[in-house]
């Protein structure tokens, strides 16, 4: 798996692609696990060229999600595929977990969350 | 590369056991230019020999260096250097003989941190069978006998340990009640997880006054909510109660797929959730559903790693491939349905090593037998 990140407006944009199953999943946990403590975490996850997720990788965006939220950061999801999707109906984990559907929304988003 | 024999000369130079070193599979590992035979947990090396022919063509040396491998100060193997020296100039000879006592001291280093290095892994592989042992006998051995429902199950680990699996609560003034799961992750974790989540769902099915599925899973994700929360993992869970007056079967789906339900009057159709996975939230919306399960009337509960299986091709087998496989089968026998899903999958991937766990359970009205 592909993994590239990039820092615009305060936001780490992460961009995976490929698999992101059991094999793929320490290197972004690792980052998750790495945000500094008393920052405030904006994490956007770029999934649109992730063409399949198992129950790690949905875990770990769960981890991500938690952190970001306990110290008032978000993650944010965009771009994802619709095979990808189903996995994430089926689980119900789209209830959860904030997804948009373009890059711009999710900057949007997180914009909207710093100035608030 | 394999040793298949040991001739008089390796076996005498490094006091060697015949039996031992013939009669085992032996790997070979190249080191540089030499040659090193391991078995059990004993090591053996010979240079300047990197075949076994070579070492064979070798004849009688007049130099040859033993050293022993300890592994906390227990001697797990012997490994040599052997020299032939003839025909050296003394000066020569010397410096054979530095080379052949500085190679033995840095293959001695090199084999005591392999030999751990091995021991370790021997030793972790004892506790993960051991695990995987536990888990086995944590999953129901035998289908229950239910009046009106036929039940069968397979659950196939993807490493020695998983997160899958599946569990049946069948006493007495109680209703049969049984669920299906999923911990996310794979190995020790997701087992550990799963020994939890199973225990504390059948603990719930077996004394909660109230008996529904939905206030079974609600119960039980409070329970585990703290424990999952650290972690960053979830379950996933089908839960179900089956009526045998009514035939009717009361469910409960908390992000669970791929769960099928074949009617005899009806079209196939996929059972969504309508609640996210245990642990993903400290309160879980579960509602209940009923759906009958009369005379060959089916339904089938798997884990994502059937439909998330694939071949070698990078092809997933899918949603689709997995319902056109149940209509197929679903004439059979819960077992022979099982059997003959299971080959389909074996077929698409074509022996293809899998990464997730795969369990099925499948549940099949029947007319008067049970089981």
């Amino acid at each position: 798996m592909e993994i590239t990140n990039e820092h615009i407006h305060g936001a780490t944009i992460l961009t995976l692609a490929g698999h992101f199953d059991v094999y793929a999943t320490p290197t972004v946990e690792h980052l998750f696990q790495n945000i500094e403590a008393g920052s405030i975490p904006y994490f956007i996850i770029n999934l649109s060229n992730v063409s399949f997720i198992d129950s790690t990788g949905l875990a770990t965006l769960m981890i991500g999600e938690k952190r970001c939220r306990q110290q008032d950061g978000c993650l944010i999801l965009f771009g994802i595929q619709k095979t990808v999707n189903v996995i994430f109906e089926v689980t119900h984990l789209n209830k959860i977990l904030t997804i948009v559907n373009t890059r711009e929304e999710a900057i949007e988003r997180v914009q909207r969350l710093q100035e608030s | 590369m394999y040793v298949k024999r040991a001739n008089d000369n390796f076996i005498r130079w490094f006091n060697a056991n015949r039996n031992e070193l013939t009669g085992l599979a032996q790997a070979w590992l190249e080191m540089g230019n030499r040659a090193v035979g391991i078995w059990g947990q004993q090591l053996l090396a010979c240079w300047p020999a990197s075949t076994w022919d070579e070492l064979s063509k070798l004849q009688e040396p007049d130099m040859t260096l033993c050293a022993s491998i300890k592994v906390e100060d227990i001697v797990v193997g012997r490994i040599g250097v052997l020299g032939v020296l003839q025909n050296l100039t003394r000066k020569a000879r010397l410096d054979a003989e530095t080379s052949l006592i500085s190679q033995l001291l840095t293959m001695q280093t090199r084999f005591e941190s392999a030999a751990t290095e091995l021991i370790a892994q021997a030793q972790l592989r004892v506790e993960i069978d051991m695990a995987a042992n536990i888990q086995v006998q944590l999953l129901p051995r035998k289908f229950p006998q239910i009046e009106g429902l036929d039940i069968y199950g397979l659950s196939c680990p993807a490493m020695q340990v998983g997160g899958d699996f599946y569990d049946f609560s069948s006493f007495k003034n109680r209703p049969f009640v049984f669920a299906v799961g999923d911990v996310s992750g794979k190995g020790l974790s997701a087992a550990l997880f799963m020994a939890m989540t199973r225990t504390i769902l059948h603990t719930a099915a077996r004394f909660m006054p109230t008996i529904d599925p939905s206030s079974i899973l609600v119960r039980v994700n409070e329970d585990l909510y703290d424990d999952f929360s650290e972690v960053g993992m979830f379950a996933t869970a089908f839960v179900g109660c089956y009526d045998i007056p009514s035939k009717q079967l009361t469910y409960t789906n908390a992000g669970h797929s791929p769960v099928i339900y074949c009617p005899v009057n009806g079209p196939t159709v996929f059972l969504g959730a309508d609640s996210p996975p245990l642990g993903s939230l400290y309160t879980i919306p579960c509602k209940n559903h009923t759906l009958s399960l009369h005379a060959n009337d089916v339904l089938i509960i798997g884990t994502d790693g059937l439909n998330e299986s694939f071949n070698d091709a990078g092809e997933m087998f899918g949603y689709e491939r997995l319902l056109q496989a149940v209509k197929d089968f679903s004439h059979l026998s819960s077992s022979e349905i099982v059997i003959e899903l299971f080959n389909t999958i074996t077929q698409f991937t074509g022996g293809y090593t899998q990464s997730d766990d795969q369990t099925l359970i499948v549940i099949k009205g029947v007319e008067k037998s049970c089981g």
